[in-house]
């Protein structure tokens, strides 16, 4: 096992990825869900989302503007998460891979 | 359209294209070396880099056809708003810091990471310029058609002094340039949007249920109805249209190359933010310039957009500004031809710089004679003087009739097959390979080209086109996924995986160490 390797496979190198999978699946998945079911209301139930409204204004409209406020949110989610929960394991793992002689060197040449 | 010149609009616009130049010559004093000419040094701070991309990404055509798409199309229209907006998340969630931790210049810094660099790069390079060509194509066109209709400057004239500009900002000023372009154009955006949002609230006594019921009463009940223009080609045809804008970003190499320009992965990461915000708050304000421009414009409505409705944005803000003939009317008409030429010159500027960036980095490396001595900042500037001299040429010889969503829809569908599943299995998936890399990128742009031409809008036989989706990225875009894998599990044989690289790519890819350096 040669020194890159060797860092891959470090404990907070592996907890590193481990929350970033986590976060980026968990993060995608809500985002594609709110957009499919955004495009799906359109495709399939254009009459009820045109007919009904909430406070004066279509559900079709309101629909477009969650499009906006789903980014907004899970915006703020990332960066909320990435702070509190990736960027400790992004310290741990940059100290173990610095750590690594072999790997310093390599990274100064 | 205008036969006259409007000595206003020009004046307007002159002042904006002086503003920038001058940002422009100041900037070529620190564009000398490569990293300086193609990565800005790898200075730029987060909120510069939000704006830039913003600006990069906000053409003249997605507020000024956007506001005749909803002018006609009602809510529909505004589903390229939403997918615009979400396409950003992708891109955060995928590849910001990703991007900004393996790769220097170019799309094919990543790709080439662990592959053979020749074929990968030749590639890469292929496929950026050619998406490059396509959003070229559609924004000098649209430069084109729009100054001739906002100023009265004939289109060939028109193509050719944005065409010129775009060289003269990256020839001169590079990526810097380039950059305080975009930020220019997005900071004009703000201010503009504001207040057209503003005055168009205020119009309706600052109540969008107004706005909406005034439109439903002049335009009918259909125009908060979705499928006006979708409903004929079934959900298949929305669901395409929906994922091509929602994903093709992640793929634009214009876009991407400008986390190559931040100093790190979390100033990448931050930068989205800016985008995001300054993106969606723009995009706001043009929904409600869609639906204002039915309220406001009242029944003639129909009569002062145009046949495209291009013209619905200078239409409300000359009413808004205070009717034609008017001092406001006019000021806000040329304000707006001001945003639409600054729009039009920061999103060429961008693809250009990434254009020759690609040449430069990726193909110059590999034809060079040994001992040559040339430099790819002089490589680029060269490179982007000719991108613009043919996309000049190009554009006047195909004319003002041209369809550009369709161009616009080719890039991103490139982007979306092609260049999305190569970077992201490149970064994730072990067996990924030099074949993989090749055969996926262009199954990608080869069935996006294939399959746009047999759409009933290119369709060149007789009878009716055999594709009925407008942008059939559902299809293409597993074509390019499975293009990747066929491609890497084929190579295999051939090519074994180099475990260190990998590893080397994923730990760069994780946490920095390695990255490119500021300077």
């Amino acid at each position: 096992v040669s020194r890159w390797q060797a860092a891959l496979a470090s404990p907070e190198v592996t907890e590193l990825r481990r929350r970033r999978r986590r976060v980026t699946t968990v993060l995608t998945g809500i985002a594609a869900a709110g957009y499919l079911t955004f495009l799906g209301a359109f495709a399939y139930a254009p009459d009820a989302v045109a007919d009904t409204r909430l406070a004066g204004v279509p559900v079709s409209l309101w629909l477009l503007f969650s499009q906006f406020v789903l980014t907004w949110v899970l915006l703020a989610v990332h960066t909320r998460l990435t702070r509190a929960y990736l960027e400790p394991a992004q310290r741990a793992a940059v100290a173990v891979v610095i750590g690594t002689e072999e790997v310093r060197d390599a990274v100064r040449a | 359209m205008r036969s006259e010149p409007d000595l206003l609009a020009i004046v307007i616009c002159g002042l904006v294209v002086a503003l920038t130049l001058v940002v422009t010559f100041a900037a070529a004093r620190r564009s000398r070396t490569d990293s300086e000419f193609l990565a800005a040094g790898r200075r730029v701070r987060s909120w510069q880099n939000g704006l830039a991309i913003a600006g990069e990404f906000i053409s003249a055509g997605s507020f000024l056809g956007t506001t005749g798409l909803i002018f006609f199309y009602g809510v529909d229209g505004g589903i390229i708003l939403a997918a615009s907006v979400v396409s950003f998340l992708p891109v955060l969630f995928l590849l910001a810091e990703r991007m900004r931790n393996v790769g220097r210049y170019t799309l094919a810094d990543v790709l080439a990471f662990r592959t053979r660099e020749r074929p990968v790069r030749f590639v890469a390079a292929l496929s950026t310029v050619a998406t490059g060509g396509f959003v070229l194509m559609a924004q000098l066109v649209a430069a084109g058609v729009l100054l001739e209709s906002l100023s009265g400057i004939p289109f060939a004239v028109s193509v050719l002094v944005t065409g010129v500009l775009m060289a003269v900002y990256v020839f001169v000023g590079g990526m810097l340039a380039t950059t305080w372009v975009q930020v220019i154009k997005s900071a004009l955006l703000c201010v503009i949007g504001l207040a057209i949002g503003i005055a168009v609230l205020k119009a309706n006594s600052f109540s969008v249920a107004e706005i909406v019921g005034r439109a439903r009463d002049l335009s009918g009940e259909d125009i908060a109805r979705p499928g006006l223009l979708f409903g004929e080609k079934g959900p298949l045809n929305l669901l395409s249209y929906g994922l091509t804008f929602a994903l093709g970003t992640a793929g634009m190499a214009h876009i991407l190359i400008r986390f190559f320009t931040v100093p790190d992965a979390q100033t990448a990461r931050r930068s989205i933010g800016w985008t995001v915000g300054v993106v969606s708050g723009f995009y706001l304000v043009v929904i409600l310039m869609g639906f204002g421009a039915v309220a406001i414009l009242g029944e003639n409505g129909a009569d002062l957009v145009g046949v495209g409705g291009n013209l619905a944005a200078p239409a409300l803000v000359t009413v808004l500004g205070g009717g034609v003939g008017t001092q406001g009317g006019s000021i806000a008409l040329a304000a707006v031809a001001a945003v639409a030429f600054a729009s039009i010159v920061a999103v060429v500027a961008g693809v250009v710089i990434s254009g020759a960036g690609s040449l430069a980095h990726d193909v110059w490396p590999h034809l060079r004679r040994p001992g040559s001595t040339v430099g790819e900042a002089s490589v680029a500037r060269v490179c982007a003087v000719a991108i613009s001299v043919l996309a000049i040429a190009g554009t006047i010889a195909i004319g003002d009739s041209t369809n550009i969503t369709f161009l616009m829809g080719m890039a991103f569908m490139v982007a979306a097959s092609s260049h999305l599943p190569s970077l992201v299995l490149s970064m994730t998936w072990r067996g990924f390979n030099t074949t993989g890399a090749v055969t996926g990128i262009l199954t990608g742009l080869v069935s996006t080209v294939v399959l746009l031409m047999l759409t009933p809008a290119l369709w060149p036989g007789d009878g009716p086109a055999p594709m009925t989706l407008d942008l059939p990225v559902v299809i293409t875009l597993p074509l390019g996924v499975l293009g990747c894998v066929l491609g890497s599990l084929v190579g295999r044989r051939s090519e074994a995986v180099d475990d260190e690289r990998f590893a080397q790519l994923v730990v760069r890819a994780e946490t920095g160490v390695g990255a490119e350096a500021v300077g």
